[in-house]
């Protein structure tokens, strides 16, 4: 079968465009995340947190530059799209107190996809919510 | 013209107008901007986008007073621009804490055109090659 030069440019040109595209989404897990945490619907906190996956492991911190805290023993399961961290933090009190946060990642295929779950800190429990910012 | 040949044309053309849409993104000053509302912020930067045309970064900015957070956008010069103002992609890092001086855009949104940013724990500040005053208003 012989194909015209111009047809084959045409579909090249489609499919760097396309892999351009696909590239710059990243991993699912890679970026800025903002929402909430808190124990009830009344009670919630403004959370931002920065995570990055470099292959192995998941690096990051919790509300960069205010009140930071790096994410410690971070995990990332790809086969569910679950997500553990634990921070230090402190109580109501001002208590040194230990965070251990268990998420999962929904919305994959979207640009604001979301990590919800569990954010209990010592015997305080609560839920917490991120989205994803956009990249641009 | 056979349809085939139409066909692929056609595909050419989405093909070229996706490609001109960064060039979109490549905006005049004025038609995005208000220069009436110059702010100055400090914040923490939470996302950095090196790219052309233009750099951007985002901020939070906390209220003292409520505690609550919001999330600002700042767009810079391009990259070859700013980097003869002395920025490297290393100049500023997640959870850095800045001080941004520049104007506030069109609409109300949390989005800006930054002229300078100062680094608050060196005090260093760098241009951030805003285009302000290189097109006319409108």
């Amino acid at each position: 079968m012989q194909v015209r030069p111009f047809y084959l440019s045409t579909v090249l040109m489609c499919l760097f465009i396309a892999a351009t595209a696909m590239a710059q989404e990243g991993h699912p897990l890679a970026g800025t995340w903002h929402g909430n945490w808190g124990p009830d619907a009344a009670v919630r906190h403004d959370l931002t947190v920065f995570m990055d996956w470099d292959g192995k492991t998941v690096t990051g911190l919790v509300n960069p530059g205010f009140d930071q805290a790096p994410l410690q023993n971070a995990k990332l399961n790809p086969k569910d799209w679950t997500v553990h961290f634990e921070i230090d933090s402190k109580d109501g009190s001002g208590k040194p107190v230990r965070c251990a946060v268990d998420g999962k990642i929904d919305k994959l295929g979207s640009d604001r996809r979301t990590l919800t779950g569990t954010w209990n800190c010592g015997t305080a429990k609560a839920d917490f919510k991120l989205t994803r910012d956009r990249d641009y | 013209m056979r349809y085939s040949t139409v066909g692929f044309l056609a595909l050419a053309l989405i093909v070229a107008a996706s490609a001109a849409m960064p060039l979109l993104a490549h905006h005049s000053f004025a038609a995005e901007y208000d220069s009436k509302q110059p702010v100055t912020m400090k914040g923490a930067v939470t996302k950095i986008e090196w790219m052309n045309p233009h750099v951007y970064f985002y901020i939070d900015v906390k209220d003292d007073q409520t505690g609550k957070i919001q999330n600002w956008g700042w767009e810079m010069g391009a990259p070859a621009v700013i980097q003869r103002t002395g920025w490297t992609k290393n100049s500023m890092k997640i959870g850095d804490l800045v001080i941004v001086e520049g104007t506030r855009a069109k609409g109300g949104t949390n989005h800006g055109n930054a002229r300078s940013v100062t680094m608050a724990s060196t005090g260093k500040k760098l241009g951030a090659g805003s285009s302000e005053g290189q097109s006319p208003e409108q």
